[in-house]
């Protein structure tokens, strides 16, 4: 992103992030409602947006609801991001208590920096089983890679057909796969293994491709 | 009237039928080529309809625009130039789904195209069709059905492309279309960033730049980056923004994107109207795929292949030989006069041209084998029985039909090696594909063995020579895998299409092509060296000894008192003096006068080591150069050549070189075969001096070990 983050101070990040929120909830984000939401003075608000419009983020003009520019949403996007995420992790992983993780993440969901936050998405979507415990295994259509039923594509038996949920990086440039059909999403089924035991012919949006069974270890799959 | 010119370009997926098309198009009108610097055939025909003249270029088949491969570059590089008038892109309607991804990537550039449904006809056997008119309102240009073998078929998409040849159709794929998600926001927020800082002529392609850039795409993110560093900076900044937030890859978030907007957009257009007649292809596979049969069908095929083009090329080669004898002779007697032009041009060019024709008959077959192979859909079927073995040698199952090609000459399984999309492996594959025996090495086999084994080991021995030959060659190329020629050894991904019924026409034009670029490049080349390797063993003469040892036979001949047995012994004798001292003057003669020492350690003396710098013109030839040396003019009459080595050399001395025929220095042909299909110099001399050093080493090792025990 082209803007400069550290520009910005927790503060105006809260603010991006309520107007963000009350504009999606109520349509329209007044410096008033601002104002009640965040349990400030209204003088601090009209600062706040001042501030906020000098860089480019919300356009304001006194008398007229708050808009945030598209910087301003992804910034907003972003920092809300972060908090689901970390209130998450408190109360899925740790067991914390709603409350007091929501506390937390606010404060938190400003210090953490996008790497730190990419690697608690991936940690996340490893360890937790939370968000897909109750996941019927026919019929459901959610396709994370930490769905409890996802299995590696090779432990699949002739006839067995599966939904696609992750692609490791390690298989290479996925776009080859792409090409070939074979994506996130793709419903794929064994259709044959090689006499001497190796490669393996997958059946693919309507195509059949012949794939090593260590490339099939690193595609996580759900079963349907 | 003025003829208005047109261009337009094919493009599809492999196994779309394009070909078929291209063929169906442009009729005889047709000429191949290769694009610069790659072995990837070029081809470009035309058609005309009332004045407008249409030039086809069709471009190789590919799944993705990726630029991955060399296919992949040269296609998209064909499209980003724009020199064209409209892409004509086809889709196998058989495999709907799929081909569209790359119609959506082709889209994405913002070129003018249609869309031509091939193989309905394949469609409606499964029991379904496409709404043409659906699909063309879903992406916003025109498609039209066709079945690309169909004469009537292909003259209504004539009129088709040119009807359209005017009319800019610009595809709409939007990606607004996907919901409200942050892939899209992603991609429009990329756009207009690009949109508002590159210049003015980028404007139509920001769109596509940033659905690139997002796919990781090295060209354009370096072509970003060379214009505007921070905007690079920027754009990879919201690519990662966008893997952090979805955390998942942004590449496969785009593909999976796409295929999204297809079914989505496209596949309502694809309708069942009946039962399917149900899979074929499944059928076919669950014989020649089986678990039990499938390799034993396999090895039976490609033995049927070889009977079939050895049995049949032999009597042609036989007939060509002879041919080419015939007008040696007749251009000798007419030619007036004696001179050196008058011997440069008999031996030199018509003997130069002939190893080439005679090479041809066989050629031809083999690519006959192979296209057949290749548009069956057995060829991937081969691959994938093979894969589990050739892995372990660093190889992919795909480099078996080049391998087992090269049993029968190296130059064709060399030319084939093209299948093989893996550059290192391509490389490997043609390195050691000159160890396979090949046809040519044959009688030079069947020559040796009866004279140094006994007739109880003789079958083994030739068992041993070719067993001797695969294992070098596997060992070859596993050392080369893991040492000059790395790289993703461990990914295997081809594509299974389904069997077809070979077309004469789509064979015949393939056969055509395939070989006349043999004889464009490679025969060229190989013509070249043997001129070469003619002067070479021609210059200079000894002209006083020649007169003197003529002299002598003339005399011997009007000597009637001599009784006539003993006058036909002192003539052959005086003949094979005649020859050897010819031979002996000549660079060629002198070359392996010197070489004789280095080759002392193999157990080779100078009679073997001239016969073996014959041999490089071509490996048979090791008989007749052996033969002359010994003053046996009719080659052909093996049996009394045979004995005479017999008792020349120690059976020890027989199988190193045997050994050294096998492996060292591939003939002049194999060599002008790897320079031109890889381009390089340093390759094609490497595989010559390698396997030379290689046979040299194990020569030395063998001979050493054998004489010392």
């Amino acid at each position: 992103m082209k803007t400069d983050r550290k520009e910005l101070s927790e503060n105006l990040e809260d603010y991006l992030e309520t107007i963000s929120s009350l504009s999606s909830e109520s349509g329209s984000a007044r410096p008033t409602d601002i104002a009640k939401a965040m349990s400030v003075k209204k003088p601090s608000v009209t600062a706040a947006l001042n501030a906020l419009a000098e860089r480019g983020y919300v356009e304001y003009e006194k008398y007229k609801p708050v808009t945030l520019t598209k910087d301003g949403e992804s910034i907003a996007k972003n920092v809300r991001r972060k908090h689901q995420l970390l209130s998450s992790f408190f109360t899925d992983v740790l067991g914390v208590e709603a409350s007091e993780a929501d506390i937390a993440a606010c404060k938190m969901e400003h210090a953490l920096k996008d790497g730190i936050m990419m690697k608690l998405v991936k940690f996340l979507k490893k360890t937790s089983t939370a968000s897909c415990s109750g996941c019927p295994n026919k019929n459901c259509t959610c396709t994370a890679a930490n769905c409890p039923h996802a299995v590696e594509l090779s432990s699949l038996k002739r006839g067995e057909k599966a939904i696609v949920l992750d692609m490791s990086n390690k298989l290479g440039r996925q776009g080859t796969y792409a090409g070939m059909g074979l994506t996130i999403g793709s419903v794929v089924e064994i259709i044959r293994v090689a006499p001497l035991g190796d490669p393996v012919i997958i059946g693919v949006r309507g195509s059949e491709i012949s794939m090593r069974k260590e490339q099939l270890d690193l595609i996580k799959v759900k079963k349907i | 009237m003025n003829k208005v010119r047109y261009k337009i370009l094919l493009v599809g997926n492999p196994n779309s039928g394009k070909t078929t098309i291209f063929n169906s198009l442009a009729g005889l009108h047709a000429k191949v080529a290769n694009y610069p610097g790659v072995t990837v055939s070029k081809k470009e025909g035309m058609f005309s309809v009332g004045n407008t003249e249409v030039e086809i270029e069709d471009l190789p088949g590919v799944y993705t625009l990726s630029a991955s491969s060399a296919e992949e570059k040269i296609t998209r590089d064909a499209i980003l130039e724009n020199s064209y008038d409209l892409i004509v892109n086809v889709v196998d309607s058989s495999n709907f789904e799929r081909n569209l991804y790359l119609t959506m990537q082709i889209a994405e550039m913002r070129v003018p195209m249609i869309v031509v449904l091939n193989m309905t006809d394949e469609l409606r056997k499964r029991g379904k069709t496409v709404d043409a008119a659906m699909l063309s309102n879903a992406i916003g240009v025109p498609v039209t059905k066709c079945v690309g073998y169909d004469a009537e078929s292909a003259k209504k998409l004539r009129n088709f492309i040119v009807s359209n040849l005017d009319v800019c159709t610009l595809a709409h794929f939007h990606w607004d279309w996907l919901e409200n998600n942050i892939l899209s926001k992603k991609i429009e927020l990329a756009r207009d960033l690009l949109k508002a800082n590159l210049p003015e002529e980028f404007a139509d392609c920001s769109e596509w730049m940033a659905i690139r850039a997002l796919e990781n795409d090295e060209y354009v993110l370096s072509s970003i980056k060379s214009k505007a560093p921070l905007l690079y900076d920027a754009i990879c900044g919201i690519a990662q923004s966008l893997e952090t937030e979805t955390g998942d890859n942004s590449e496969t978030l785009v593909s999976a994107a796409r295929y999204g907007i297809i079914d989505r957009i496209c596949l309502p257009a694809l309708k069942t109207v009946e039962n399917p007649q149900y899979g074929r292809t499944r059928l076919i596979d669950s014989i020649l795929l089986n678990k039990l049969l499938g390799i034993p069908i396999f090895l039976l095929l490609m033995f049927g292949i070889f009977e079939f083009v050895f049995e049949l090329g032999d009597p042609l080669m036989g007939i060509m030989e002879s041919l080419f004898g015939h007008i040696e002779n007749l251009a000798a007697k007419y030619w007036p006069g004696e001179g050196a032009i008058k011997e440069f041009f008999i031996g030199g060019v018509i003997n130069g041209v002939g190893t080439i024709l005679v090479f041809l008959p066989n050629i031809i077959l083999l690519f006959l084998a192979l296209s057949i192979l290749e548009d069956s859909g057995y060829m991937a079927r081969a691959a994938f029985l093979c894969d589990r073995i050739m892995k372990r040698f660093g190889l992919s199952g795909s480099s078996i039909i080049p391998m087992l090609v090269g049993f029968g000459c190296s130059v064709p399984a060399i030319m084939g090696t093209r299948a093989l999309k893996n550059p290192a492996e391509r490389l490997t594959a043609t390195m050691v594909i000159p160890l396979f025996s090949c046809g040519a090495r044959f009688p030079v086999y069947v020559l040796l063995i009866p004279a140094f084994f006994p007739p109880n080991l003789r079958g083994t021995a030739m068992f041993c020579i070719y067993l001797a030959g695969i294992s070098l060659a596997f060992i070859c190329a596993r050392i080369l895998r893991s040492t000059t020629f790395r790289g993703n050894d461990s990914t295997f991904l081809i594509e299974l299409p389904p069997y077809r019924l070979p077309r004469m026409k789509n064979i015949s034009r393939e056969v055509g092509f395939r070989t006349f670029g043999f004889l464009q490049k490679a025969g060229t080349l190989i013509l070249g060296m043997s001129l070469i390797l003619w002067l070479l063993s021609t210059y200079p003469k000894n002209t006083a000894a020649e007169v003197e040892l003529t002299q002598k036979i003339e005399a011997v001949k009007s000597d009637t008192k001599m009784p006539l047995d003993m006058r036909e012994h002192a003539i052959s004798e005086l003949e094979s003096a005649l020859v050897s001292s010819k031979f002996d003057h000549t660079f060629m003669g002198r070359i392996s006068q010197f070489a004789t020492p280095i080759f002392k350690p193999l157990g080779f003396d100078n009679k073997i080591v001239s016969s073996l710098i014959g041999a490089l013109a071509a490996k048979e030839v090791f008989i007749a150069q052996l033969g002359m040396v010994y003053g046996n003019d009719n080659a052909e009459d093996d049996s009394s050549l045979r004995d005479k080595i017999a008792a020349d050399y120690t059976p020890i001395q027989g199988a190193s070189i045997l050994l050294f025929i096998l492996i060292s220095a591939p003939c002049i042909a194999t060599i002008s075969t790897t320079y031109s299909e890889t381009g390089s110099i340093k390759f094609a001399l490497a595989q010559f001096f390698g396997l030379t050093a290689l046979g040299y080493c194990i020569c030395f090792i063998f001979y050493q070990c054998a004489t010392f025990f």
